[in-house]
C-alpha cells in the first residue's frame, strides 16, 4: 500500500485519539494500529485493509461524550466517511457539527442538463492559440 | 434578457443585461478590453509586459490608473501566501512552455538556470504609485487575477453608464449585479458535462480555478507556486466567492497553496475546494450545496 493511502487510513483512527480512548467494532478485519504521524513499520506496508465500513465511537471529556466515525474503504481507498455527533451538552454538540461538517466529502458528478443553473464556473475556457498548439503538436507526432 | 458575447484575453465572455446595452456602450467595453490587453498580455510583443520583459536594465514603466487595485492586491495575496502568488512567476510559466508561441516545450536548462536566481514581486520590484520600476528584464503574468480584474473594470464601466444590473460571464469567473440570485453550476474538472455543485451569487463575484484545461504534459499546468517555480499539487479545482471579481479570482488561485481558513482573517471570501482523489469541501458560509 503507498504511502498517500495509508496516510489516510492515518486519520480516522487519529481523530479519534484525540477524544481519548476509544472502542472499535469493526465490521471488517481489524486494522494493524497505524503511527499518527511518520513513517510507519515496514511490514505494515504489506498489510491490506479489507474493503467494509468500519465503525468507530469515540469517548471523551468527563461527561462523557461520544461521536461515531463510520469510514467506508475500497480497495484501499476511503471512499465515504460519515460522522455522527452524540454530544448532549450544547457546545460539544456545537463543535462535534462543526467538525462533521468540516470532513471533506467525496463529491458526485451530477449531469448538467439535470440541474437548473443560469451559469457554469470552472477553469477557463482553454485559449484559441493554446488549442492550436495542441493540434500542431498532434500533427507533427502522428507523421 | 439580452446577451452580449466577445472574446477577451484568451476566452469567450458574455454580459446579460435586462435590456440590449446598445452600440455605444458595447463599443466603449471592447475598447476597454483591447486597452487591458495591450497592458497585460504576454503573448502580444507590443504589450507593455512584454516591454518590461525585453528591457535589458529594467526601468520605470506606468500602468493604466486603475492598476493600483490590481498591485495592492498583488501585494496581499504575495504577503499572505508567503510568496506563493506572484506575478513574477511569467519567466516560469515561459521555460516550462507556456510562453508567448505556445511552444508547449520544457526547457529544463533555462527553467534550472532561472530558479537560482528566481526573481520575488516583493523584492525586485518597487512600485511607485501606478508605476512599476525594475532593474532587468521580467515577465510579469497578472493570470492569477487578471481576468477577476478584468470584470471588475467593466463592471465600473456598466455602472457609470447607469447600468445596475448584470451578469459578467469572463469564461466562468463571474459578477452578477442586482436582480435575483444567480445559480450557478461548479463544472467538475475532469468531466465538463458534469457539476460537483451550485453556488447562489448575489451582488458578488465567483471565480473558479481548475488545473485541467490547461496542461500540456504530466503534471504540467498552468497555476504556478511562485515558492518553487513550478505547478501545484494535489487540489484540482477551486471557487472563491468574494465582494469583488479580482479578489475572488486571486483567492481562487490562492486556494491551490492554503487552506481557506488560513486566509479569513486577511480576506472575506466564501470557498469550494476539490481534490485529486475526488473529494471537496467547502466554508460554513458557502451560499450552495455540494453533491456527495
Amino acid at each position: 500500500m503507498t504511502m498517500g493511502r495509508m496516510r489516510r487510513m492515518a486519520m480516522i483512527p487519529a481523530a479519534l485519539m484525540l477524544a481519548g480512548v476509544w472502542n472499535s467494532e469493526p465490521k471488517a478485519q481489524e486494522p494493524a494500529t497505524v503511527p499518527r504521524g511518520g513513517t510507519p513499520p515496514a511490514s505494515s506496508q504489506r498489510t491490506r485493509y479489507a474493503d467494509g465500513v468500519y465503525t468507530a465511537t469515540g469517548q471523551y471529556g468527563d461527561q462523557p461524550s461520544f461521536i461515531t466515525v463510520k469510514a467506508t474503504l475500497s480497495d484501499g481507498i476511503i471512499t465515504a466517511v460519515e460522522v455522527t455527533p452524540h454530544a448532549t451538552v450544547p457546545r460539544s454538540l456545537e463543535l462535534q457539527r462543526r467538525f462533521a461538517e468540516a470532513v471533506p466529502q467525496v463529491v458526485v458528478g451530477k449531469p448538467i442538463d439535470q440541474i437548473k443553473v443560469g451559469k457554469l464556473a470552472g477553469s477557463s475556457n482553454t485559449p484559441d492559440g493554446f488549442n492550436a498548439a495542441v493540434q500542431r503538436i498532434k500533427a507533427q507526432a502522428s507523421r | 434578457m439580452s446577451n452580449f458575447t466577445f472574446d477577451a484575453i484568451g476566452t469567450s465572455w458574455e454580459i446579460e443585461t435586462p435590456v440590449p446595452l446598445g452600440t455605444p456602450r458595447l463599443q466603449r467595453i471592447l475598447e476597454r478590453v483591447e486597452r487591458f490587453d495591450a497592458t497585460y498580455s504576454r503573448f502580444r510583443p507590443d504589450s507593455l509586459v512584454s516591454r518590461i520583459a525585453s528591457s535589458p536594465k529594467g526601468g520605470c514603466f506606468t500602468f493604466p490608473e486603475d492598476a493600483i487595485t490590481l498591485f495592492d492586491l498583488y501585494d496581499r495575496l504575495h504577503a499572505s501566501t508567503k510568496g506563493a502568488v506572484d506575478p513574477l512567476v511569467g519567466r516560469d510559466l515561459e521555460l516550462l512552455g507556456y510562453d508567448r508561441d505556445y511552444s508547449l516545450t520544457l526547457d529544463v536548462p533555462g527553467f534550472r538556470r532561472h530558479a537560482l536566481a528566481r526573481p520575488i514581486w516583493s523584492k525586485d520590484v518597487r512600485r511607485d504609485g501606478i508605476s512599476l520600476v525594475t532593474s532587468r528584464p521580467l515577465v510579469i503574468d497578472v493570470g492569477a487575477t487578471g481576468k477577476g480584474y478584468l470584470v471588475d473594470i467593466l463592471a465600473s464601466l456598466l455602472r457609470e453608464e447607469g447600468c445596475t444590473s448584470f451578469v459578467i460571464d469572463g469564461g466562468g469567473d463571474l459578477l452578477h449585479s442586482g436582480g435575483d440570485a444567480l445559480l450557478v453550476g461548479l463544472e467538475h474538472p475532469f468531466d465538463a458535462r458534469l457539476a460537483i455543485g451550485v453556488a447562489h451569487v448575489r451582488d458578488r463575484a465567483l471565480c473558479a480555478s481548475a488545473v485541467k484545461r490547461r496542461a500540456w504534459g504530466e503534471g504540467l499546468h498552468h497555476v504556478i507556486d511562485g515558492r518553487t517555480g513550478t505547478p501545484t499539487r494535489d487540489v484540482v479545482a477551486t471557487w472563491a466567492v468574494a465582494g469583488d471579481a479580482a479578489t475572488a479570482d486571486g483567492l481562487a488561485t490562492v486556494l491551490f497553496f492554503i487552506p481557506g481558513d488560513q486566509l479569513a482573517s486577511a480576506f472575506r471570501f466564501s470557498w469550494v475546494r476539490m481534490f485529486a482523489d475526488g473529494r471537496a469541501e467547502a466554508s460554513a458560509d458557502f451560499d450552495g450545496e455540494l453533491f456527495t
